[in-house]
């Protein structure tokens, strides 16, 4: 009897395992199956061809700006998204369009100025930067980016080099500052690595997935030594 | 067997479609899913049993885009995943996914009302091969319904565009469908 009520159950369990689950919505979920190719910095693909100029702010899909840059297409007229459509917006879209519109270098100040300092002498560094919010059109959507400044790499020229949350100021605030040991020209630079948030049509903020940095040119710095030179005398 | 009458029908379609050689430069206007493919009886085949073409005979690369989306279309609609994987490269990863998803799904008594996938603005891509052509598209998948095993609508999907890539591979006198992918 115990034998005849575990073959049934075998046989139950085996049933079981033939019928299909039910219908769920991940059964409609196509794309999903589907391999996905990162286009990333399209700008590589474009360079061999040699017509490629910087990547526009266009205000379109950047999905679909890769993909017209890609072939060579015209980005206008490639990627008109009928009205009427409706695609989902992803954070991942967002942080697409975030790393082509990548903000303005900023500009390395040095103090003292005139591209000359003294060695041993707290030399002064702050870095101006240019406006950080965006509005564009996404997928039809009304997509306003919030960029800020996260981080700042200073690279001093003679191999040290610093990294701030802050982007320093003029004197007599001296936040960033660096003394140079050992007379010469050095070529200071500052990498600068913004984060961003956004939200779609006035709805709330959300944080784009991860950040872009923007390298700094350098700037030329004469490093000098001074002498105390005697220059005039009271007798008196 | 259901389906070589239309496989066949849409492959002599498309050859005639693609018979217009002359213009070097496709146009490339936005193409309706082939609604009466699967909602109507498939036209009988024009040319003898006996030139009935292997899936890519006769068809351009380009035609081939054309083609293969239909039939995935007819899966969407049908169940019916045979065109799709004769127009397809056993090697196309994609390709098998999706015809496993979609056999899977009609096995558990579900179904789809759509109007299925449709290419707009198909060029070839830049560094396209001859011997394995590359094209670039946005793929218009069409609005969705997903029915369950019940006869309840599971979930609608809105009509979406998808950037996609085509990478073609030979296959006899023609082409099928070597990997399919989503550019993002």
């Amino acid at each position: 009897m115990t034998l005849a009520l575990v073959t049934v159950a075998l046989l139950l369990s085996f049933s079981a395992a033939d019928e299909p689950g039910p219908v769920t919505a991940d059964d409609g979920a196509f794309n999903v199956e589907i391999q996905h190719t990162d286009l990333g910095q399209v700008s590589g693909s474009t360079d061999e061809s040699g017509d490629a100029g910087p990547i526009r702010d266009s205000g379109l899909d950047a999905i679909c700006v890769a993909t017209a840059m890609t072939l060579g297409e015209d980005i206008y007229s490639f990627c008109d998204i009928p009205p009427d459509e409706v695609v989902a917006l992803t954070p991942d879209m967002v942080a697409v369009a975030f790393a082509r519109i990548a903000p303005p270098p900023p500009t390395l100040q040095i103090q003292p100025p005139n591209g000359r300092t003294l060695v041993n002498l707290d030399t002064n560094f702050y870095a101006e930067t240019g406006e950080l919010d965006r509005v564009l059109t996404l997928l039809g959507q009304r997509v306003e980016l919030h960029i800020v400044a996260a981080t700042f790499t200073w690279r001093f020229g003679d191999g040290d080099s610093l990294t701030t949350d802050q982007p320093g100021s003029p004197y007599p605030n001296l936040e960033v500052t660096h003394r140079y040991l050992a007379k010469g020209h050095v070529t200071p630079s500052v990498d600068t690595t913004y984060t961003a948030q956004f939200r779609v049509s006035g709805g709330p903020w959300r944080a784009v997935p991860g950040s872009v940095t923007v390298t700094g040119a350098p700037v030329g710095l004469e490093v000098l030594t001074a002498t105390p030179t005697l220059v005039g005398y009271d007798r008196r | 067997m259901a389906r070589t009458p239309l496989l066949a029908g849409l492959l002599v379609g498309l050859v005639l479609l693609s018979g217009c050689a002359d213009d070097p430069e496709p146009k490339f206007e936005d193409w309706e899913p082939s609604a009466t493919a699967s909602s109507e009886p498939a036209p009988e085949p024009s040319m003898p049993a006996s030139s009935t073409p292997t899936p890519a005979q006769n068809l351009s690369p380009r035609s081939l885009v054309d083609a293969w989306l239909t039939a995935w279309t007819h899966a969407l609609r049908s169940g019916d995943v045979d065109d799709v994987r004769v127009l397809s490269s056993p090697d196309c990863v994609s390709c098998s996914r999706l015809t496993t998803k979609v056999e899977a799904l009609y096995a558990k008594g579900g179904r789809l009302d759509t109007e299925g996938w449709a290419p707009t603005r198909v060029a070839r891509a830049p560094g396209s091969r001859d011997e394995t052509p590359t094209f670039v598209m946005q793929v218009r998948q069409a609005r969705q319904t997903l029915y369950g095993a019940d006869g309840n609508i599971v979930e609608v999907t809105p009509a979406a565009t998808v950037p996609m890539r085509m990478t073609l591979v030979a296959a006899g006198e023609g082409w099928i469908l070597g990997t399919l992918e989503i550019l993002e």
